[in-house]
């Protein structure tokens, strides 16, 4: 009898730890990887760090100069209304995709993998393309606003336009991994579901606000948590696209952190920076688990 | 002891023997990495000949952006992936020297004058100047050039503008009848960049031939010189002399201006003469080049940037006798005549007297006692790029508020460049 209960006890310790044996490997690898980026960062951003990596302890130096700098400040605002819009944008495309993609009945397999081919060209490439779409003298959008009566636009040369460019090519660029995201979602939504509500005379945008939202609503929320992390670390295509300009209309924070540590060598206020966005996706993060009750229950 | 035993301990013997012999070959072997700072510059026969020559060397290159070397470079020292050879612009040179990343090679060069006497004296000074600070020489600058004011001779001629343009005031009155001419298609006066992305080394010499100072590598703009640089590029944007998209412009498309026709007048350096002869034959009286222009009154206070790409020792090299190797191979007239013919002018005196080479930039002779009046880049020896970057949002905003008061414009960014300075 004992042995019984020991042997069960055991079992249950066993079964209990299993998950977390399991999720050690790649808990180790964050923490060895990124947990060491981040507390070097940490510790860098209270140093004066020249060149060579060779530190002054300069406390919360660092910190009072990157807060108290316009070019910051700026930056921020910009990183913010640049996310909120690539945010807007993707998550509306994102879901008009899934659901659609959800709905074919033809070519499906194709059609799904090409909806991921903007997700594995390289930011570069991207940013390429899209400069090259809109480039005022042989830009291809210009030429089609030609072709039906409209005035070409300096698209890169105007301070809000190459925003509004920026913006399109960071949603092009990550739209397509959200998409993904929120298809695995819909896909496991019991069709029963939809048919019970067709029968009692349901419309579509019913069925889509009171059903379908809802049961994808984790899925959202870890749609946003790409959405706006991708969002805020957008860097090379903007960098390759714009260069932060025209006058800085695109400088956004991880360009400004790239030149800080980058151009000027000045490591510590780019730990800083650094430690602002990870502040600030992780925020964010946490807000999204909880509104949209990822991996728990609703109170 | 049987036959067979007997052979196979002589094969293991031989076999031994030569793994002794090819491990200390290869041990001998010296690794030497170089960066270049364009794949135009790769020398056309990938270092084989100099393979061939020094068995004992083996040269690793790679391309690494001339504008992306400094932060590169201190990276892999950190690493401990260092190169040997780095080239860089020159305006750099200063601040790469002062922050402790190149190496001096004054003994090399002494030892090249010494045993490669030839080889040395074909060289002009400029190889060595434009890649010294302080008195120390790091590295040589095998291809040096200036930036220069290319207009389209036959546009002023069919504006009835005879006259080289010399002065700052007419080079607007061509831009403007440039701009006048009937002609298919729209056409600009001048092709300018506004792009973030490059830094302002089309603009700075401007300044300085419009007799712009520098205090210890400080553009003053609070000046007549900066007043009138600012104006100028505010007066291209403001009189729609310059493209309205010019403040997208880069590099590429203010050069495809030129090519393609649309665009009468640019500064740029000669390199880029070579493309335009190929769709515009030079010597047919359609284009020409001259001097950057001065200020009306202040010709003797204009001066003429040299834009060096020289080849530095880093500090973590300890190979300096493959880098001497190297770097004179690279000073060779075949060597260097590959990149001259289609890239960048050089100063080794024999390929710029080659018949070739004069064959293939039919201008050479012309821009000669252009290049003799350069002065050195006057770099700041420690925030060269915090100033460039200052001047590069300047270059943004001269473009995007043509009617701004000039003098104000000056004197905000002589704050900032100042801050830049002291940082």
């Amino acid at each position: 009898m004992a042995t019984l209960v020991t042997g069960r006890g055991a079992r249950k310790t066993a079964a209990a730890l299993t998950p977390y044996l399991l999720l050690l490997p790649g808990l180790l690898f964050v923490l060895g990887v990124l947990g060491y980026g981040v507390v070097s960062g940490a510790v860098l951003s209270l140093h004066e760090v020249d060149a060579f990596l060779n530190r002054r302890f300069v406390g919360l130096a660092n910190y009072i100069s990157v807060f108290s700098d316009v070019r910051f400040q700026a930056s921020l605002w910009r990183t913010v209304w640049f996310v909120f819009f690539s945010i807007a944008l993707g998550l509306t495309l994102s879901l008009m995709f899934a659901l659609t993609l959800d709905r074919i009945t033809r070519a499906r397999q194709f059609l799904r993998g090409l909806s991921l081919v903007p997700y594995f060209v390289s930011g570069i490439a991207t940013a390429v393309m899209w400069r090259f779409l809109f480039s005022s003298n042989v830009g291809l959008v210009n030429r089609i606003l030609n072709a039906v009566g409209l005035p070409g636009q300096s698209w890169l040369g105007d301070p809000t336009l190459s925003f509004v460019v920026c913006v399109l090519a960071n949603a092009w660029f990550i739209v397509p991994f959200s998409t993904l995201i929120l298809l695995s979602g819909l896909q496991t939504i019991d069709r029963q579901l939809y048919d019970a509500a067709r029968i009692d005379g349901a419309g579509g945008v019913r069925v889509f606000r009171y059903i379908t939202l809802p049961l994808i609503k984790p899925m959202l929320g870890v749609s946003l948590i790409w959405l706006s992390y991708a969002s805020f670390s957008m860097f090379d295509i903007i960098i390759a696209l714009t260069g932060g300009g025209p006058f800085r209309a695109t400088e956004v924070v991880s360009l400004y952190m790239y030149q800080v540590g980058f151009r000027f060598l000045d490591f510590g206020e780019a730990s800083v920076l650094m430690l602002v966005l990870l502040a600030i996706n992780t925020l964010l993060s946490l807000v999204y688990l909880r509104v949209f009750v990822i991996g728990g229950s609703e109170p | 002891m049987d036959a067979s035993i007997r052979k196979r301990m002589a094969n293991a013997v031989l076999a031994t023997i030569a793994v002794v012999v090819l491990g200390s070959v290869l041990a001998q072997t010296t690794e030497l990495r170089v960066w270049f700072g364009r794949e135009n510059f790769i020398p056309a026969d990938q270092f084989a000949t100099f393979h061939a020559e020094h068995p004992d060397i083996r040269v690793n290159f790679e391309v690494i952006r001339l504008e992306d070397v400094p932060t590169q470079l201190i990276l892999a020292q950190r690493a401990g992936q260092a190169p040997d050879i780095v080239q860089i612009a020159s305006h750099t040179v200063p601040q790469m020297a002062s922050s402790g990343l190149l190496q001096s090679i004054g003994e090399l060069v002494e030892r090249w004058q010494a045993e490669m006497p030839d080889s040395y004296a074909a060289l002009a000074p400029i190889t060595w100047s434009a890649a010294s600070y302080d008195g120390e020489v790091y590295g040589a600058s095998l291809f040096n050039q200036s930036m220069y004011l290319f207009y389209r001779s036959d546009w002023l001629a069919e504006a009835g503008i005879m006259e080289t343009p010399r002065t700052l005031d007419e080079v607007l009155s061509a831009a403007r009848a440039m701009s006048t001419l009937p002609a298919g298609g729209d056409r600009i006066g001048f092709s300018v960049i506004g792009t973030a992305n490059v830094p302002p080394v089309w603009e700075l010499p401007l300044f300085m031939s419009l007799g712009g100072q520098f205090v210890d590598g400080v553009p003053q703009l609070d000046s007549e010189a900066g007043y009138a640089f600012i104006d100028f590029y505010q007066t291209l944007m403001r009189e729609g002399l310059a493209h309205p998209d010019s403040l997208a412009w880069d590099p590429g498309e203010m050069r495809a201006a030129v090519i393609g026709g649309r665009a009468g007048m640019m500064i740029e350096g000669e390199h880029i003469y070579v493309p335009i002869h190929e769709q515009i034959p030079y010597g047919t009286g359609a284009w020409s080049f001259t001097l950057l222009p001065h200020r009306e009154g202040a010709e003797s206070e204009a001066r003429y940037i040299a834009l060096g790409f020289p080849f530095l020792m880093t500090a973590a090299s300890e190979n300096g006798d493959a880098v001497l190797k190297v770097l004179e191979y690279l000073s060779r007239p075949d060597i260097l005549m590959n990149v001259a013919l289609t890239y960048q002018p050089t100063s080794n005196l024999r390929v710029a007297e080659d018949p070739r080479y004069l064959a293939a930039k039919p201008w050479a002779l012309d821009i000669l006692p252009l290049f003799e009046q350069v002065v050195q880049f006057p770099a700041h020896p420690s925030n060269q790029l915090e100033i460039m970057d200052v001047l590069v949002e300047l270059r943004q905003e001269m473009l995007a508020n043509p009617t701004a008061d000039p003098v104000d414009m000056a004197r905000r960014y002589q704050v900032l460049l100042d801050e830049a300075a002291s940082r």
